[in-house]
C-alpha cells in the first residue's frame, strides 16, 4: 500500500513544494527508535542519525526516505552525507531534493521486520556566536538552531537527542518570527535535558512523534576554538612531463573566522597580556596546523600572500604551523598561498596494460584541522598535450571544467587543465582521493622538445644570416 | 697596441680571434659580476619591491600591463590625494614602467615565459647595470683604448655609488637612466668625432628615451650644450661639431616634447634655454664662418665685433623679456637647492625634510666609490694633458658632476659614472706605462731590431744590468700594490653593497638574544591587515612618506603620497597630526578619513617613526598656518624636544603623540613606560586618553598603529562627553550582564 503523504498542516514549505511536485511515495514506515547525535567539537556540526525502522507495509519495500532534521531552513549547507545499513551493504543514495534523500536498501525489507540505518551528514554555516560581538577577554559562546525533533515522513515512537563535544550548554527558547509559515508544531511532547557521560542528552522520549514535527530551539554552548572557513581553496597540482622526481602542488586559500567578532578595535597590549598565542585557548585564528602525513611531508613548502613572502611559519612534531601575519578574529579575512613539493611516484601511476597511460591519484584536500570550505578547485596540470581520459571521485563535484593553461615553454597550446569543482567541503573528507586517467605519448613529449630547440635554432640562424646583410653606407 | 699584425696567429688561430672571443668573455662576467652583486637582497629577504617610490613605479607598472598604453597615459588616479586625486598619467616619466612592460609582454607572447611582473620589476635595475657597465666600456674606449673602457666597465659594474641605486628590487628611474646617461653619451662622443648624422640621431634617441625615464635628463640638455659652447671658445668649431649639435638638439627636442610631462618644457622653461641658445649660437658661427670665407681679415672683425654685441644683446633681453611675460617658466624650488644649500630649508620645508635633498658628507665619497676618487684627478689630469675634443667633456662632466654630488646625497649617482672613467683612465694609462716589461727584457739580451717603439725606455740610454734589476723591482711594487688596492676595492664594494645598500627597508632584519636572525615585518603586516580588513574604498591618513607603500601594499586611498605635488594638502595632514582632537576630528571628518596610521618606533627602538618626523610635520603645517600652528609650543620650557613628563602641553595634546602612546604604559606593568628611541619615560599618569579615535590595529612590535576614527554621535553629544559616559556606563554594565538569566532569543 502506497500512501501519499501531504500533510499540509505540519508541512515546511519547501516540504510542501516537495510533495506536491513529486506525489512523494514515501513509503510506509515507522522508526521504531531514533537517536540523534550531534557532534559540536568542530567548527561545523556532525549529526548521526541511528534509525531503527519497521516496514509497516503488507509487501516488502526496499525505499526510505530520509529527511534532513530541519524544518524551518536553519541548517546550512549539507557537505557530506553517508549511509551504511546493519550489514555494510551499499545502499543507493539519490538526493530528490534539498534536503530528502531517497534511500534504495540494498535488499528489500520484509513486512513487520526492521531495518538499522545510520546516516551521517554534516553542516556548515549553521552555527554563530553569540552574541555576536564580544571582548577579546571573553569566552565566545555559540549558539546553533535545531530543530528539536524528528523531521521524518513516518512517525516516530522512540526517540533520543544527544549533543556530544560541548563542555557547557544551555538550551534557548527560539521563537520565530512567522511560525505559521513554517507550521510549527504545536503539542510537540516535553523532553529536558540532563548531563550523562559528558554528553547534554533530550529524551528517550516514549511518546508518538508525528510526521513532520517542527519545534525550534537554541542550543547555547561554550566554544572557545576558532571557526576557520575558507570562501574559496585553489588547489593546483602541476603533473611534469618527463621523468622528474618531484610534482609541484600549489593552494591558495581565501580565509576567514566566523568565530564572534571584537567589541572593540583590536588592542595589542590585551592580546600580548592574554598570551592567547601561546595557550592557543581563544576563539581567534593564530596558527593553522597542517597535520603531515607518509605521503606528504610538504617538502620546500613556501608561505606567501599578496605582499609577498611570510616568515612566520614551521614544522613542529609532524605538524606544519603557518602563523598568518595577524590573528584572525571573527569577520576578519586572510588570504594566502602555500605551495610544496611531493615525490611524483606518490601520486602518478602508469598503467601497465595499456600504453602512455597514466593514472594520478590525489587526496582531494590536505586540509588544515576543524575547517569547512564554501567552494574548493582541485586543478590539475597535465603535461602540455596529454589528454584527458577519465576521472572519478568519491566526493561528489559540481562540475569538471577541461581548458588550456599557457605555462613556462609551452609553445602550442599550453597545460592541459581540469578542474573539478567542489562546494561545502570540510576537513573529514582529507584522505579521499581522486582517480584521474591521462594519456601522454612519448611523441606529444619529443614534440614539444623538438618544437622549442627548433625555435631557438631559428633565432640563432636569422641572427646570423642577418649579419651577411651590409647596412653600411660609405662607400669602400 | 690594439693594432696588432693580420698574420699573427696563435695555436692556428687569428690573434684578432682570441681577443674578440676574450673581450666577449670578459663582457660577460663583468655583466655576471654587475647583476650577482646586487642579488643580495633577493637571496636574504625576498624578491621584493624597496622602499618607497618604486612601490608607485610598480603599482603604475602593473595598471600599465593590466589596461592599455593609452589608457595609461589618460591615467587619473582617485586612489590618491583623496579628494583631489592625481592626473598620474600626464605626471610621471612613462620610460620604466613602459620598458617593463615591453619586457613582460616580449617574455610572456614571443618567449613563452610568462613571468610575473614583481619579478621583472625587481630584477630590471641589476639586469640593466649590466648594460651600463657595457656602455660605459665604449664611452671610455672613445677616451683612451680598450683596456681603459674594460676597466671602467668593471668600476661601473660594482662601484657603491650606483649600486645604492640598482639593487634588486629598488625598482626606481635611475635603474635604467644610468644606462641611458652613458648610452647617450657615448653615441654624443661618437657623432662629435665623426660628425655623423647617424650617431647624432641615435644620441637624439637616447636622448629622448633618458626623457621619458627620468627627470634627470636635464643634466644631458645641459651638458651637452656647455661641452658645444667650451669648444666654441676654444676655437674647435668644426663642421662635425656642427652637424652633430644640431640634429641632436632639433631631433631630441622635438621628440622630448612628445612626453606628456615634458611637453612645451624645451622651449619654456629656463632649465633648457641653455641648449636653445647654443643651438642659436653655432648657427651664427656657422654664418660667421661663411662670411669669412667670403670677405678680407678687416671686414670680417668689425662684422664680429657688431653683430656679436647685437647677438648678445638680443638674446639677453629677449630671455629677460619673455621670462617676465611669463612665456618661460622661471627656475624651480628644487633648481635653487642645487645652487644654495640653505633655500630649501628656508622657503620649501618639504624639500628639506627628504633625508636625500641633504648636502653629501664627505666620507661618503670614500664609501661610495673608495680608490676611485683618489684616481679621480689623476685621470681628469690626464685627459687636461691630452686635451682632445671629447676630454673636455670628460673634464666639464667631472667638475659638474663634483659640483652636484656636493650638493645633495642622491647625485652621488650622476658623479660615480665619471669617476669610474677617470679612474680608468689614469689606472690603465699607468698600466700602460708600468706593465710593459718588454723591451726591458728585451734589452736584456742582443740588440734586437723589433724594438717596439711604443716603450719610451726604449729611447733611453741602454740601462745597466742593475739599473734593469731596479726598474723590474719597482715596477713590481707599483703593480703589486695596485693590484692589493683593486682586491681591496672589490672587497669593500661587496662589503658596502651587502651592508649598506641591501636592505628592503619594507622588512627589517634583527637579531635574537641568541644570534639567531629574525625578521620583523610590522609594515606588512599592518599594509596587509588594511586591505584585508577593511571597505575597499577606504581612506587612510598617514604622513606622507608612507603614501606609495599603502597604495602599492594595502590597496587603499591615501590622502597624501611621495608625490608631494600639493603642499596645502600635506599641510593639511601635518596640522590634523599635531593638533588637538577637536581641531584633528573635523579636519579628518571633512576628509572622508576612515583610518589613521602612525609608524610608532618607541617599543622596538626604530628611530625613522613618526615622532622623529614629527617637527617636519609642524614645520610644513606651520608655513601655511602660521596662526594655529607654532613650532615652539612643542618643546618643553627648557626648549628640547621632550616626550616626558616635561613635554609641553600642545605635545600632550597632539594627536601624533596621543596615537603613539595610547595604553603604551600598560606594558610596563604599573611603571613608566620606557621610550627606546628617545630614551624617556612616558609618565603613566600621563597615558593619553583618545576620544576621537578607536584603536583598530597594532603590529606585533607596535611598529604601526591603526586607528579608526569615530563616527559622529548618533544622540549628538561631542565624542569627548560620549566617551566618558560609555566609560561609566561600562562598569555598570559588566555588572548586570553576570546577573542576567537564560536569554530568549527572537530571530
Amino acid at each position: 500500500m502506497k500512501v501519499s503523504l501531504i500533510l499540509g498542516v505540519v508541512f515546511s514549505f519547501l516540504s510542501a513544494v516537495l510533495a506536491k511536485e513529486l506525489e512523494l511515495e514515501a513509503g510506509n514506515w515507522k522508526n521504531k527508535n531514533y537517536l540523534r547525535t550531534i557532534d559540536l567539537s568542530r567548527a561545523y556540526v556532525q549529526e548521526t542519525c541511528l534509525i531503527e525502522a519497521e516496514n509497516l507495509d503488507s509487501k516488502p519495500q526496499d525505499v526510505y526516505y530520509f529527511t534532513v532534521n530541519d524544518g524551518f531552513d536553519v541548517i546550512g549547507n549539507i557537505s557530506l552525507f553517508e549511509v551504511s545499513v546493519s550489514n555494510n551493504l551499499k545502499v543507493d543514495v539519490e538526493n530528490v531534493l534539498e534536503g530528502v534523500y531517497k534511500l534504495k536498501l540494498p535488499a528489500p525489507v520484509a513486512a513487520n521486520s526492521v531495518v538499522e540505518i545510520k546516516v551521517k551528514y554534516t553542516y556548515t554555516n549553521t552555527i554563530a556566536p553569540f552574541p555576536a560581538k564580544i571582548e577579546m577577554g571573553d569566552t565566545q559562546k555559540l549558539l546553533l538552531k535545531l530543530n528539536k525533533f524528528v523531521f521524518s515522513p513516518y512517525a516516530t515512537s522512540h526517540y533520543t537527542l544527544v549533543f556530544n563535544g560541548i563542555s557547557k550548554g544551555q538550551e534557548m527558547e527560539l521563537v520565530l518570527s512567522n511560525p505559521e509559515e513554517y507550521g510549527v508544531t504545536k503539542n510537540a511532547p516535553d523532553m529536558r535535558p540532563r548531563v550523562e557521560n559528558k554528553t547534554f542528552v533530550y529524551g528517550p522520549s516514549m511518546a508518538e512523534i508525528t510526521p513532520y514535527t517542527v519545534q525550534p530551539m537554541g542550543l547555547l554552548y561554550f566554544h572557545n576554538k576558532p571557526l576557520t572557513k575558507a570562501f574559496r581553496l585553489d588547489r593546483a597540482i602541476w603533473i611534469p612531463a618527463s621523468d622528474t622526481e618531484m610534482l609541484n602542488i600549489e593552494e591558495y586559500y581565501e580565509l576567514t573566522n566566523a568565530a564572534a567578532e571584537l567589541k572593540s578595535g583590536f588592542s595589542r597590549v590585551d592580546w600580548m597580556k592574554g598570551r592567547y598565542e601561546t595557550t592557543k585557548n581563544h576563539w581567534a585564528l593564530s596558527h593553522l596546523q597542517f597535520p603531515l602525513t607518509k605521503g606528504n611531508l610538504f617538502q620546500d613548502y613556501y608561505f606567501t600572500d599578496k605582499v609577498g613572502m611570510v616568515s612566520s611559519h614551521k614544522i613542529l612534531s609532524k605538524t606544519l604551523f603557518l602563523q598568518p601575519r595577524f590573528p584572525v578574529f571573527g569577520g576578519w579575512k586572510y588570504n594566502f598561498t602555500l605551495g610544496w613539493n611531493n615525490p611524483v611516484k606518490n601520486y602518478v601511476h602508469k598503467v601497465v596494460s595499456t600504453p602512455d597511460t597514466y593514472i594520478v591519484r590525489f587526496p582531494v584536500l590536505n586540509s588544515i584541522e576543524d575547517i569547512s570550505y564554501d567552494s574548493v578547485s582541485l586543478d590539475f596540470y597535465l603535461p602540455e598535450g596529454a589528454e584527458l581520459l577519465k576521472v572519478a571521485s568519491p566526493v561528489p563535484y559540481e562540475n569538471v571544467e577541461v581548458g588550456n593553461e599557457l605555462s613556462y615553454l609551452d609553445v602550442s597550446k599550453g597545460h592541459v587543465k581540469v578542474s573539478l569543482k567542489f562546494k561545502n567541503l570540510i576537513d573529514s573528507l582529507n584522505g579521499k582521493e581522486v582517480l584521474l586517467m591521462y594519456k601522454y605519448t612519448k611523441a606529444s613529449f619529443w614534440f614539444k622538445a623538438l618544437k622549442i630547440s627548433g625555435f631557438v635554432f631559428v633565432g640563432l640562424m636569422s641572427y646570423y644570416i642577418l649579419n651577411f646583410i651590409n647596412i653600411d653606407i660609405t662607400s669602400k | 697596441m690594439v693594432t696588432s699584425k693580420p698574420q699573427e696567429k696563435l695555436f692556428g688561430v687569428r690573434v684578432e680571434t682570441i681577443r674578440s672571443l676574450l673581450r666577449v668573455i670578459i663582457f660577460i662576467s663583468i655583466a655576471g659580476a654587475a647583476i650577482s652583486s646586487r642579488l643580495f637582497s633577493v637571496i636574504r629577504y625576498e624578491s621584493i619591491i624597496h622602499e618607497f617610490d618604486p612601490w608607485f613605479n610598480f603599482r603604475a607598472t602593473k595598471y600599465l600591463v593590466t589596461h592599455s598604453f593609452y589608457d595609461f597615459l589618460n591615467w587619473f588616479d582617485d586612489r590618491t590625494w583623496y579628494p583631489l586625486g592625481r592626473v598620474t598619467g600626464g605626471t610621471l616619466y612613462p620610460g620604466l614602467m613602459v620598458t617593463s612592460g615591453v619586457i613582460w609582454h616580449i617574455l610572456r607572447e614571443k618567449l613563452a615565459l610568462p613571468v610575473d611582473i614583481r619579478n621583472i620589476c625587481v630584477m630590471l635595475a641589476p639586469a640593466f647595470s649590466g648594460l651600463t657597465a657595457i656602455a660605459t666600456y665604449f664611452l671610455t674606449k672613445e677616451m683612451k683604448d680598450s683596456n681603459a673602457g674594460l676597466l671602467a666597465a668593471i668600476f661601473m659594474g660594482i662601484a657603491p655609488g650606483y649600486i645604492s641605486r640598482s639593487v634588486a628590487g629598488s625598482y626606481d628611474n635611475e635603474a635604467i637612466s644610468i644606462t641611458l646617461l652613458m648610452a647617450t653619451f657615448y653615441f654624443w662622443i661618437k657623432a662629435m668625432k665623426l660628425g655623423s648624422i647617424y650617431f647624432a640621431t641615435l644620441t637624439a634617441l637616447f636622448y629622448f628615451y633618458m626623457v621619458s625615464a627620468w627627470g634627470g635628463y636635464v643634466f644631458i640638455t645641459n651638458i651637452i650644450p656647455l661641452h658645444v659652447f667650451v669648444l666654441l671658445i676654444m676655437g674647435r668649431y668644426s663642421h662635425r661639431l656642427y652637424t652633430a649639435y644640431s640634429t641632436w638638439y632639433a631631433l631630441g627636442t622635438l621628440a622630448s616634447m612628445q612626453i606628456p610631462f615634458v611637453g612645451f618644457l624645451p622651449i619654456r622653461s629656463n632649465d633648457h634655454m641653455a641648449a636653445l641658445g647654443v643651438f642659436g649660437l653655432l648657427q651664427l658661427f656657422s654664418f660667421g664662418f661663411y662670411v669669412k670665407s667670403k670677405v678680407t681679415g678687416k671686414q670680417f672683425r668689425n662684422f664680429l665685433v657688431f653683430s656679436s654685441i647685437f647677438v648678445s644683446f638680443l638674446g639677453v633681453s629677449a630671455l629677460f623679456a619673455l621670462t617676465a611675460l611669463g612665456w618661460i617658466a622661471p627656475w624651480t624650488g628644487r633648481f635653487y637647492s642645487l645652487w644654495d644649500t640653505n633655500y630649501a630649508k628656508i622657503h620649501i620645508p618639504i624639500i628639506a625634510s627628504v633625508s636625500e635633498h641633504q648636502p653629501t658628507a664627505w666620507p661618503a665619497f670614500f664609501f661610495d666609490t673608495n680608490m676611485l676618487i683618489w684616481l679621480f684627478p689623476a685621470g681628469v689630469y690626464l685627459c687636461f694633458q691630452e686635451l682632445r675634443d671629447e676630454h673636455v667633456f670628460i673634464i666639464i662632466y667631472s667638475v659638474l658632476g663634483s659640483y652636484f654630488a656636493g650638493v645633495m646625497v642622491r647625485l652621488m649617482l650622476t658623479l660615480t659614472p665619471i669617476i669610474c672613467v677617470s679612474a680608468a683612465i689614469a689606472l690603465s694609462k699607468m698600466f700602460d706605462v708600468y706593465m710593459n716589461l718588454v723591451d726591458v727584457l728585451k734589452s736584456n739580451g742582443e740588440d734586437n731590431s723589433e724594438e717596439t717603439g711604443s716603450g719610451k725606455k726604449s729611447k733611453a740610454k741602454r740601462p745597466s744590468t742593475n739599473d734593469k734589476l731596479f726598474s723590474i723591482v719597482s715596477k713590481l711594487a707599483v703593480l703589486l700594490s695596485f693590484a692589493f688596492y683593486l682586491v681591496y676595492f672589490v672587497l669593500h664594494c661587496t662589503w658596502v653593497t651587502s651592508n649598506a645598500y641591501s636592505s628592503p627597508s619594507v622588512v627589517l632584519a634583527s637579531r635574537g638574544p641568541d644570534g639567531s636572525s629574525s625578521i620583523i615585518d610590522d609594515y606588512r603586516e599592518a599594509y596587509y591587515w588594511l586591505r584585508m580588513n577593511t571597505p575597499e574604498d577606504a581612506k587612510v591618513m598617514a604622513w606622507w612618506d608612507y603614501g606609495y607603500q599603502i597604495g602599492g601594499m594595502a590597496d587603499r586611498t591615501t590622502l597624501v603620497d611621495n608625490n608631494t605635488w600639493n603642499n596645502t594638502h600635506i599641510a593639511t595632514v601635518g596640522k590634523a597630526m599635531c593638533s588637538s582632537e577637536e581641531v584633528a576630528y573635523d579636519i579628518l571628518k571633512k576628509h572622508d578619513v576612515d583610518y589613521v596610521l602612525v609608524i610608532f618606533g618607541g617599543l622596538l627602538g626604530y628611530s625613522g617613526d613618526d615622532l622623529n618626523k614629527f617637527l617636519w610635520m609642524v614645520r610644513i603645517s606651520e608655513g601655511i598656518w602660521p596662526e594655529e600652528v607654532h613650532e615652539r609650543d612643542f618643546f618643553s620650557d627648557k626648549g628640547l624636544y621632550k616626550v616626558d613628563g616635561e613635554a609641553s602641553k600642545t605635545m600632550k595634546d597632539s594627536l601624533m603623540y596621543k596615537m603613539s602612546y595610547y595604553r603604551f604604559t600598560d606594558l610596563f606593568g604599573g611603571r613608566d613606560g620606557i621610550d627606546r628611541v628617545r630614551n624617556q619615560a612616558i609618565p603613566l599618569s600621563q597615558s593619553p586618553k583618545l576620544n576621537v579615535l578607536d584603536e583598530a590595529f597594532t603590529t606585533q612590535n607596535w611598529l604601526v598603529r591603526i586607528y579608526k576614527v569615530k563616527d559622529l554621535d548618533n544622540v549628538g553629544r561631542d565624542l569627548h562627553s560620549a566617551t566618558k559616559f560609555d566609560e561609566s556606563a561600562n562598569d555598570m554594565k559588566r555588572k548586570r550582564i553576570i546577573k542576567k538569566p537564560a536569554l530568549d532569543l527572537r530571530e
